[in-house]
């Protein structure tokens, strides 16, 4: 996937998102109605302007004054020379780079998702040092005794602040309280 | 009128300095640093466990420690988000903007340097505004009204135009997507339920804190890990670090016209009742970029950029207390415990407060003046160990701050969909920075957003009504001048800038 | 801390309590003061959390929802979650059906208010300036318990009010009486006291039956209850059934008078709810506790769990006849 089609379906996105709420605000009664739709139907008509000027090249060099923030000229003015415009071909090694991107992207991506799980399963105590524990060892390669020395660093902080000191009922985990644990 | 004050003044500042009186505003200090240092904790949080505590204390030590309380936790919270990336209080989310840049161009200890000083500085400023409103305060309060607050929130919502770094059309949509997150809940005049979709924790409305954790914090862990950046600062040896303390503290006055505008906008946005620090650091950082004449190193290291939130951050704390001892209406949430603690003990905001027990009210202020400075000075005497954070690998301090984040972001309310919030919107933070979508004038409009609706609703409704002039109130008039100045700066600017180069091309050719 | 006698029997040491009000506020302050008496008695730790939102219904969701072992306790403002009951909301927990309510703290009296400066100095002044104009009147939201007041007691009293909503808070409420912006705001005598104290506020009328209390500030105020009160007068003087609106009136007193409950979720453990009830109004009842409440001001109107379970149930079905003017007003605002 190109970043020019990833660039556009992050703006199709948020475009959706604005679009559901539109419905949504038709709904409710005229008051409740009213600064919501003046926000939501300009940012519509932005987002789609976007999305246009993402997937099209050169409607975006039209309209790079509006893409570089320089509504008068004022940068233009200033400086010998425009930024250079993205450019949607790319060389075989930056074609690589890109792609070893991604895949770290990709790879982040699920560490994060995976934590609001583990802590929802199991709880902030048992999620927390599990998780930094998988993901030094793991995702940064380091050594078990590093990654288990940050752990149990990162279970005293949160059991003697917020457990001790602080007396904070944290979340328990579904699975924790169901295994009783 | 001035006598009484100024007695009650000294007579409170000798209380304050006297043994063992001190050892108050030092430990609540003390305590307030570390509370604030460690994201998930807050000043606040302490100031809700403090209240248990002292519940038997007599009112002296009870406005000395909370005094320092109020004060202790605003600058450590900067620490963090120029550290790291991490607004360790949600107002210095605005001072990642450039403090965090500057750390990773191995200047931390400039960053730092100068949000010392701003902080320092801005609070005095703060503090010294206070004790000057004392005979005036309750007509100071009541002048401003809702009008006066519409006017305030369509002037930040306008400095967003300024802050937007690239696409126009980007920021301004980001703009529309924060707005529209800040309607999710219950509307605030009709209290109809507002795009929650049957769900109770949507009800309330979706917390700014979780928000700002995850489009901050997370999102430049997840930066840094797909990147592959060693450190943050780029080095791996803190003798590598260029920055400079000093250079830091001596930016502050070489811009202090930017330190006065910003410390009035924190000290007037302090005053107004229950909007916050997050308000007035977002919004001082939008003026100094709308009023800069360089503005391209804004958000990437402009140390601008981390004096005007500190300074209005800071100025805010003593501004707030104003409606909080003039009616008992809280400036903030920190001040909304001080009223707590203050009614506990008896001690009822207003009149009676003011005018039979200044003295013990005095206490307070130079309690948190004190405070603000010991948090300055002890910041700078450990800045060395803190910017050695900036050297440690980031492969080791992504997932403690991943830990952090996420605990953070439930500590706020203890609601664990705050911790889905918070990893949801640190991977939408990160598509926005891949994508260049500004993030500035998303948080801007998510913080002003109720501000600017409930004030509207209730000032559409007073003119309906009759019952205000626009025009005749001097507030309003000077805050909608300064809106169309904001609007109009850029236009004339390029005005400015198209004559000027038309001169020089003319000087070139003759 | 656990003893034999202690209801918790040291199975829980710490005990969740939701508070449905930001922390510093009036209820909390009553969490607070309460604490240490209670705690004590039923051998654990009380940990008080503020949820605050939509008129205590958040916390009050979270409470109902949560296992009936004695973990979890917290406060019910059951005049709020009346309130957002009568005006539509569907999710709210019905404070007379959904808990297992433990005990009462105090009975809230509202009283209508305006500011000392204002050329209204009684309510014979508001019932003449409503023949030329509508008077304002400031509330926070429509789903609020003080907009269900004012709607109510206003068509009681043949008042052609127009609603200013849309404020954060009853503080911030009150600032707008204070300047002007509204004739009038409707709060609780004892939220509103350290105002009327130092004389920004003044008192027009209490809902009540009865004088609230030996203040000075309520000599002029008008009493709305009883049958030489307003309502009973306006009825009169409009021509409408004089002891219906004695009725309605009383209605609205109970209402308030509902007050703040102490509440556990429902279906718990007989012997487990009345243990806690007892430990409760020990400590409610506890000297040195009301010798605290009082030093700070508060009030208390102490009643076992079961008087006031009794109160509110009688109350919520009364109320039901007001809904349709309550939704008709709430409908007025929406448009």
């Amino acid at each position: 996937m190109t970043k020019t089609i990833e660039k556009a379906l992050f703006t199709l996105f948020l475009f959706a998102v604005v679009t559901v709420s539109l419905f949504l605000t038709l709904r409710l009664g005229q008051v409740a109605r009213l600064v919501p739709l003046a926000v939501i139907v300009p940012t519509l008509a932005l987002l789609a302007f976007q999305l246009l000027l993402d997937i099209m090249p050169h409607l975006r060099q039209q309209f790079s004054s509006l893409e570089n923030k320089d509504l008068f000229h004022v940068r233009r003015l200033r400086e010998k020379s425009l930024h250079p415009n993205n450019s949607t071909e790319t060389t075989a090694a930056m074609a690589d780079e890109e792609q070893g991107l991604r895949r770290n992207e990709m790879i982040t991506m699920l560490w994060i998702l995976l934590l609001p799980v583990f802590i929802y399963l199991f709880g902030f105590l048992l999620a927390l040092p599990w998780h930094t524990f998988c993901y030094l060892r793991w995702r940064s390669g380091e050594s078990w005794l590093m990654a288990s020395g940050v752990a149990s660093g990162v279970f005293a902080l949160v059991y003697s602040v917020f457990v001790l000191t602080l007396r904070m009922a944290l979340y328990e985990g579904e699975l924790s309280r169901w295994l009783g644990l | 009128m001035v006598e009484p004050i100024l007695q009650a003044a000294w007579d409170g500042l000798r209380l304050v300095f006297s043994f063992p009186n001190i050892l108050y505003p030092i430990i609540g200090t003390l305590l307030a640093m570390v509370f604030a240092f460690i994201p998930g904790l807050s000043g606040f949080t302490l100031m809700a466990l403090a209240i248990s505590f002292t519940l038997h204390w007599e009112p002296l030590p009870i406005m000395l420690l909370f005094g320092a309380f109020v004060g202790g936790a605003t600058f450590m919270g900067s620490i963090t988000a120029i550290l790291f990336n991490i607004p360790g209080t949600t107002p210095s989310a605005a001072t990642t903007l450039d403090g965090y840049p500057l750390a990773q161009q191995g200047e931390a200890k400039t960053a730092i340097g100068c949000s010392a000083m701003s902080s320092a500085l801005g609070s005095s400023f703060g503090v010294l505004v206070l004790i000057l409103l004392i005979p005036v305060m309750r007509q100071a309060i009541l002048s401003f009204g809702s009008p006066e607050f519409l006017m305030l929130s369509i002037w930040g919502l306008a400095t967003i135009a300024a802050v937007i770094r690239g696409s126009l059309i980007k920021g301004l949509a980001a703009a529309g997507l924060g707005f529209l997150l800040s309607f999710v809940g219950f509307d605030p005049r009709t209290a109809e339920v507002r795009y929650t979709f049957g769900n109770d924790f949507l009800r309330e409305g979706i917390s700014v804190v979780p928000i700002l954790l995850g489009v901050f914090a997370i999102a430049e862990m997840i930066t840094l890990s797909v990147t592959g950046t060693r450190t943050i600062s780029g080095s791996a040896k803190v003798e590598q670090l260029t920055g400079s303390l000093w250079r830091g503290v001596q930016a502050v006055f070489s811009n202090f016209g930017l330190f006065i505008r910003s410390s009035i906008i924190g000290t007037v946005i302090g005053m107004i009742p229950a909007v916050g620090g997050t308000v007035a650091s977002f919004v001082a950082y939008g003026q100094a970029v709308q009023t800069a004449k360089n503005r391209d190193k804004f958000g990437r290291g402009d140390i601008r950029g981390v004096i005007a939130p500190e300074a209005a951050h800071d100025a805010k704390d003593g501004a707030s207390l104003v409606p909080t001892l003039a009616f008992g209406i809280p400036g903030s949430e920190g001040t909304a415990l001080l009223l707590g603690a203050l009614s506990l003990h008896g001690l009822v905001p207003g009149k009676e407060l003011m005018n039979n027990q200044l003295s013990l009210v005095f206490v307070l202020i130079w309690s948190l003046f004190l405070s603000n400075w010991l948090t300055s000075i002890i910041g700078v005497a450990l800045v060395n160990q803190l910017t050695r954070l900036t050297v440690v690998r980031t492969q080791l301090l992504t997932p403690i701050i991943f830990a952090l984040a996420v605990l953070g972001a439930y500590a706020y309310k203890g609601r664990i969909e705050d911790v889905a919030v918070a990893a949801l919107f640190g991977l939408i933070g990160y598509f926005m920075k891949k994508f260049d979508w500004s993030r500035v004038p998303f948080v801007m409009a998510l913080v002003l957003g109720p501000l600017f609706e409930s004030n509207l609703h209730i000032t559409r409704n007073l003119h309906q009504l009759g019952r205000i002039n626009f025009w005749t109130r001097p507030l309003t008039v000077a805050l909608m001048i300064l809106t169309a100045v904001t609007l109009l700066l850029p236009y004339v600017q390029g005005i400015r800038e198209k004559r000027r180069q038309r001169q020089a091309s003319e000087e070139d050719s003759s | 801390m656990a003893s034999s006698s202690s209801c918790l029997q040291g199975r829980i040491r710490r005990v969740q309590w939701l508070v449905p009000f930001p922390p510093g506020g009036a209820v909390d302050i009553y969490s607070r003061l309460l604490e240490p008496y209670f705690s004590e008695r039923i051998g654990a730790d009380i940990v008080v959390e503020n949820m605050p939102g939509a008129g205590g219904s958040i916390a009050a969701t979270k409470l109902r929802d949560s296992a009936p072992d004695g973990s979890t306790l917290g406060i019910l403002n059951a005049p709020g979650l009346m309130a957002a009951a009568l005006t539509g909301e569907t999710n709210t927990p019905n404070s007379a059906t959904d808990f297992t309510i433990l005990g009462r703290i105090v009975q809230q009296q509202l009283v209508w208010v305006t500011a000392s400066n204002s050329p209204l100095r009684t309510m014979d002044d508001v019932l003449s300036e409503a023949k030329k104009r509508s008077i304002v009147f400031a509330v926070s939201d429509a789903g609020s318990t003080n907009f269900v007041n004012t709607v109510i007691v206003s068509q009681l009293l043949g008042l052609d009010i127009k609603c200013l909503a849309g404020f954060l808070g009853s503080r911030e409420t009150s600032m707008a009486v204070m300047r002007g912006e509204a004739d009038l705001g409707s709060f609780t005598f004892e939220s509103a006291l350290d105002r009327i104290e130092s004389q920004d506020l003044r008192v027009l009328l209490q809902v009540t039956e009865k004088r609230i209390a030996a203040h000075p500030s309520l000599d002029n105020a008008a009493l709305l209850g009883g049958d030489k009160g307003l309502a009973a007068q306006r009825a009169n003087e409009l021509g409408r059934d004089a002891r219906q609106a004695q009725a309605d009136a009383l209605t609205m007193v109970r209402f308030n008078a509902a007050g703040l409950l102490i509440a556990a979720p429902p279906k718990m453990n007989e012997e487990l709810s009345r243990c806690l009830d007892e430990k409760l109004h020990e400590s409610l009842t506890d000297p040195a506790f009301q010798a605290a409440a009082a030093k700070v001001n508060r009030s208390l109107d102490i009643a076992r769990g079961a008087e006031a379970q009794a109160g509110i149930q009688g109350v919520a079905a009364e109320m039901e006849k007001f809904i349709p003017m309550i939704r008709e007003a709430i409908n007025k605002i929406r448009k």
